[in-house]
């Protein structure tokens, strides 16, 4: 059964052509962005799994687990989530971006197999090594700051995943040195454009991560007498925070790709949504600066540059795909006849469509909630009152679990269907179930913020609502929100869940049926008018991003304000 | 001429947003419903709790309850209003006689109600809108311990003072138990062969327990060469 999730019918040299996106696809190419994809959903599922103990302990009416078992299963959490499901699918993403979106088959397959073992083998040591801690090592969570000790085998398999990821990247950039020194010359599309940015920004994030590992691993081993632990920070962050920002611009790739393919949409000026993608290769990574905003060893004027200047760069790119992408979907619905009234255009897309759907929640909430609240922490000044508390966790939610999760199960559902040609299983569960996950995790990560933001819950402690042992502080008063939180994470968790029973089931039961109508925008491939896209109205994305200006204004002079009281001067 | 111009491309800029205004609120396809329910949601969760963080430092301030009111109450009323209240005046206008009448008024009628529900929670609001800040009314006591230790050739010595509200005191090394006390005075000697190494040093680890059994504070020492 799981070998025949792997034919399909190529021609005699291997290629075939997609019913949905026309595009030639190389057998190759193919098999691996499935490899690859079903990988994440494994690490989905084990991430997915301990965030039932994570949340379910800091739901303390609950308090499943006590403070050590507490740390591994977050770091597990963690690991899992932010990393290896990330990663899988970036490695995915990568391999769709390039060979399939220029027509070629992959090249350097051996190395791309090499590179999936060496992930896989990092990926188990590290959950390995996590679940087996013991004194006097300690569960490293993402960070695995020194001088705490973690176990020698989570170092060398954070090294292990991390060469992996390089070595898996590296049949991509070969493609693309093929397609330039083969191809038939011009601009690489935009999606390959975008998967390009992508891997610059990965390989330097996993070069940092090489290097700041080795360096914890030769300490841990004994090999060095000390680590300097504010050195080892800032080499840390290069891949703790650029892991995530992989995320971002292959996320925004993601909603360049499916908005197109079954949403309709078309780049309304490419030559601006590429001028954005060059601002992240510039300025996306230093916005790693703003988890060491608290740092006293590195400077103020660092600190101000790397995250109140460089980083407006990105902030400015991000912008402008805020606009393009929606933008994008207007015009070209509009082009197709699909655009009546100020927002018809949204409304009438193919909302049952779970590809679309995950696509658009993504934007939406990614801008409003992640965005938002990514650029207010991420300033010098404000960030002294998000840092350490769980508002930094509802941040990091609003973008991964909002934003970069829900766009990756939007593409599993694509990959399939068009790939793996399976129908979805539980057709009506399938349309539902973006709504739900974003719904309830929505929730979920609001709660999280305020909780940070109004009592300052610290974050990474098991128990500290209920009571703080040996101390008369209380911060019981955000038991209200804590008990929201609990019941909209439980119910996240069941809306993530159901994604997983979806996916396995129709690959595993899924009834074959090659791609067509159900995927094709409405209107299908042909346009009304011979217009270009950049004629036709966007008043509707004008007004959203209105909307979104005054969501960020009222947020940003709020927490100015916030800020002010702390230190009153005068009587 | 270039007033009047001005003036009529301002009052059609209202009228267009009017107009729009009004076709958003009386849609009413599945998807419409659900992104104008969740919308709505969303902006009185924000509202709710935004209203109680400006609350918490301008306490009396009574404009944030009405926000505070507005919020709690559109988290619900929004998705009731569109999912209830607007297909049924959509379906209602369709039919003739009471019905249709009932229609023509129910929008209003429904936001009017609307209105006078904020105002009257915002005037008076119970206490479960308004979240509590009062972040020191812990009902335990202040435990400030203090651990002092003097490390030589052989043992490591440690002494704990302003130790009140600690009923155990237990010390570690690399998971291993190495030394339990039960009662004050809290001082006790340990030597360095039974210390287990960790990246080149020796590190033990003191807790604190009060009469529960809960930990209440942890000391994590490296012990010098």
């Amino acid at each position: 059964m799981i070998f025949g999730l792997f034919d399909n019918d190529y021609d005699e040299d291997g290629f075939r052509t997609c019913g949905v996106t026309g595009m030639e696809i190389h057998r190759t190419a193919e098999n691996h962005v499935k490899v690859f994809g079903l990988t994440a959903v494994v690490a989905l599922l084990v991430g997915g799994f301990f965030s039932i103990g994570v949340s379910m302990t800091r739901w303390e009416l609950v308090g499943l687990l006590g403070s050590e078992s507490f740390y591994k299963w977050l770091s597990l959490h963690a690991w899992n989530l932010l990393i290896f499901w990330m990663v899988f699918m970036e490695i995915a993403i990568l391999y769709v971006g390039g060979p399939m979106v220029l027509g070629r088959r992959l090249p350097i397959t051996k190395v791309a197999k090499l590179g999936w073992g060496t992930m896989v083998t990092g990926a188990l040591v590290i959950n390995y090594a996590i679940w087996t801690t013991s004194a006097p090592d300690q569960a490293p969570l993402l960070t695995s700051y020194a001088p705490l000790p973690s176990s020698p085998y989570f170092y060398a398999g954070a090294i292990v995943f991390i060469l992996g990821s390089v070595l898996a990247a590296l049949p991509f950039f070969v493609t693309l040195w093929q397609e330039k020194k083969w191809g038939e010359g011009g601009s690489l599309p935009l999606v390959t454009f975008g998967a390009f940015a992508t891997a610059i920004i990965a390989v330097e994030a996993l070069v940092g991560g090489l290097i700041a590992f080795v360096y914890a691993f030769l300490w841990r081993i004994e090999f060095l007498g000390s680590i300097d632990a504010a050195l080892y920070r800032q080499l840390f962050w290069t891949i703790g925070h650029g892991s995530q920002q992989i995320n971002l611009v292959a996320m925004v790739t993601v909603w360049y790709f499916l908005t197109h393919v079954v949403g309709g949409a078309e780049v309304v000026s490419e030559k601006v949504s590429r001028t954005a993608f060059v601002f992240y290769v510039f300025f996306i990574n230093l916005g790693a600066a703003h988890h060491l905003l608290s740092d006293p060893v590195v400077s103020s004027g660092w600190r101000i540059w790397n995250a109140s200047y460089a980083f407006y760069g990105a902030t400015f790119a991000s912008l402008i795909h805020a606009f393009a992408i929606p933008a994008g979907i207007e015009a070209g619905r509009r082009k197709r006849g699909q655009g009546g009234g100020l927002f018809g255009w949204l409304t009438n897309a193919p909302w049952s469509n779970p590809v679309f759907s995950a696509t658009v929640f993504s934007i939406i909430l990614f801008g409003f909630v992640g965005g938002i609240t990514g650029v207010v922490m991420g300033q010098l000044q404000l960030n002294m009152t998000w840092s350490r508390t769980l508002a930094t966790v509802g941040h990091f939610h609003g973008t991964v679990a909002l934003g970069t999760t829900i766009a990756f199960m939007g593409l599993v559902y694509f990959v399939i269907r068009t790939m793996f040609m399976r129908d979805l299983a539980f057709g009506r569960l399938a349309s539902a179930q973006p709504f739900l996950y974003a719904g309830t995790m929505t929730f979920a990560t609001l709660m999280l913020m305020y909780m940070g933001l109004l009592y300052s819950v610290p974050r990474r402690i098991h128990s500290v609502v209920r009571e703080i042992p040996g101390s008369d502080f209380s911060l019981s008063a955000a038991e209200p929100l804590m008990m929201i939180f609990g019941v909209f994470a439980l119910l996240a968790i069941v809306s993530g869940a159901a994604f997983l029973i979806v996916a396995l089931a129709s690959l595993l039961l899924g009834e074959r049926k090659v791609p067509g109508a159900d995927l094709v925008p409405d209107g299908g491939v042909n346009f009304e008018s011979d217009e270009p896209v950049h004629k036709f109205e966007m008043r509707g994305t004008f007004v959203i991003t209105l909307i979104f200006l005054a969501a960020f204004l009222a947020v940003y002079i709020a927490n100015w304000y916030f800020l002010s009281r702390l230190w009153e001067i005068g009587p | 001429m270039f007033e009047t111009s001005v003036v009529e491309m301002l009052t059609g800029v209202v009228r267009q947003g009017w107009r729009d205004m009004l076709s958003v609120y009386y849609a009413n396809t599945l998807i419409w419903k659900l992104l104008k329910s969740g919308a709505l949601a969303f902006l009185g969760v924000f509202c709710w709790a935004g209203g109680n963080l400006f609350r918490s430092y301008l306490p009396g301030t009574t404009f944030l309850n009405y926000v505070i009111a507005y919020g709690a109450l559109v988290f619900f009323y929004g998705p009731f209003t569109h999912l209830v209240i607007v297909p049924l005046v959509i379906r209602w206008r369709r039919k003739r006689g009471f019905l249709n009448k009932v229609a023509r008024r129910l929008s209003k009628v429904n936001i009017t109600v609307f209105i006078l529900l904020v105002l009257i929670v915002g005037t008076y609001p119970p206490g479960a809108l308004l979240l509590d800040f009062d972040v020191s009314s812990g009902s335990g006591t202040d435990i400030n311990p203090e651990l002092a230790c003097e490390y030589n050739e052989k043992t490591v010595a440690c002494e704990l003072t302003e130790a009140e509200g600690v009923a155990q005191v237990v010390v570690t090394s690399g998971g291993n138990e190495l030394v339990v006390l039960q009662e004050p005075p809290y001082v006790f000697e340990v030597s360095r062969d039974v210390m287990v190494e960790s990246v080149g040093q020796k590190r033990f680890v003191v807790e604190l327990r009060d009469e529960d059994g809960s930990m209440v504070r942890r000391f994590s020492r490296a012990v010098p060469p």
